[in-house]
């Protein structure tokens, strides 16, 4: 068809004038030219480092194993917690932000909750016994770190020493 | 057409914002994105603008692109919306004039015969510049890029029933208008 090879010669390709990539640059403003990109990538990074390091987001686990959540709780929260395995309680999880953590069990079929946070610098070892929600609580210092141990009876204290003292040992106080 | 190696690892290199990874994707389209805006447009002006505007759309967009057409399909996309919106703004297009100065500057022997082809060419592209919007653009596909019936229905969003539709009108009202040509073209032996 005589009219298509007039078209195919008419409409052939042309080459791009050489002034279309500077005329592309030209409108730097809508481009997100490398240094505000580079900023921007900064400002990423400073976020991650944030999020990282400063506000580490809030987390939880579940595990009955605690050396399971020993290590989970030094990497959320920075705590070294001396969990050991007893068979007297049942360990459920944890959860925490940095610089605190709590341990949830079970003795029996009640709660037993574990708050482990920093002590605040000059104070020195001690405990104190006192009513929490109607249960009984326990917190001492130790090694810089405020424990504090929550359950429903003063029974289930004895049994969640265990948490870290598999032998048995009384808490502080 | 599936995306080589390359081209993918250029494409990837777009979407992490790299500005060296969007030069190559620039240098491998443009005389392409050039050629539908110029041939659409008839206005070397005009085709500079919808040129530009489509890159710093590709730039802008590149994130979206997944892969699930092919990038020259997503590319022609831009092209063609780009151009359909560069007229509905109502920009003046400017007498496409280039090809009868590249033949008036070309001092050979066959001045005139360039002469004559320039003006034959010229002819061309102003009628095609007269079609109606979606008959022009289905023609500059198929004839400068050399498109399918099936790509141009995948980029213009229709069937290739309706190309076919598009571009048959096309070619009747183009006979009408370019019958001063056929006897040129009967010389030449394309007359089919």
């Amino acid at each position: 068809m005589w009219v298509e090879a007039e078209l195919r010669k008419g409409l052939q390709p042309v080459r791009a004038p050489g002034e279309l990539w500077e005329r592309i640059q030209q409108r730097d403003v809508e481009l997100p030219s490398r240094g505000r990109r580079y900023v921007w990538m900064l400002a990423a990074a400073a976020m991650a480092t944030v999020v990282l390091f400063v506000a580490r987001p809030r987390g939880e686990m579940r595990s009955g194993d605690a050396a399971r959540i020993r290590e989970w709780v030094q990497l959320h929260t920075g705590l070294n917690v001396p969990l050991e395995a007893s068979t007297a309680l049942r360990l459920v999880g944890a959860k925490g932000t940095e610089g605190r953590a709590e341990i949830a069990c079970r003795v029996g079929d009640r709660d037993v909750k574990l708050v482990v946070s920093r002590a605040r610098a000059g104070v020195v070892e001690a405990s104190a016994h006192q009513t929490y929600k109607g249960g009984k609580a326990v917190s001492w210092t130790m090694r810089g770190q405020l424990y504090t141990l929550a359950c429903a009876t003063p029974e289930d204290l004895q049994v969640a020493c265990m948490l870290c003292h598999a032998g048995g040992v009384r808490p502080v106080g | 057409m599936v995306l080589d190696g390359n081209d993918r690892e250029v494409i990837e290199g777009c979407q992490r914002g790299d500005y060296d990874a969007f030069r190559v994707l620039f240098e491998t389209n443009q005389d392409r994105v050039y050629s539908i805006a110029l041939r659409y447009s008839g206005d070397p002006a005009a085709a500079m603008d919808i040129a530009q505007e489509t890159f710093l759309k590709v730039w802008a967009s590149i994130g979206d692109f997944r892969g699930d057409s092919s990038f020259e399909s997503w590319l022609y996309r831009i092209v063609v919306n780009r151009c359909l919106d560069y007229r509905r703004r109502g920009r003046r297009w400017m007498p496409f004039l280039s090809g009868l100065l590249d033949a008036v500057v070309t001092p050979a022997e066959s001045v005139l015969h360039k002469l004559m082809r320039a003006e034959v060419e010229d002819d061309v592209q102003r009628i095609v510049g007269k079609l109606p919007a979606e008959q022009r653009i289905v023609v500059v596909l198929r004839y400068t890029e050399g498109l399918s019936y099936e790509e141009i229905a995948d980029v213009v969003g229709c069937s290739a029933g309706t190309v076919a539709s598009r571009l048959n009108r096309a070619h009747k009202l183009l006979e009408r208008r370019l019958a001063h040509l056929k006897k040129d073209a009967r010389r030449s032996g394309h007359v089919g």
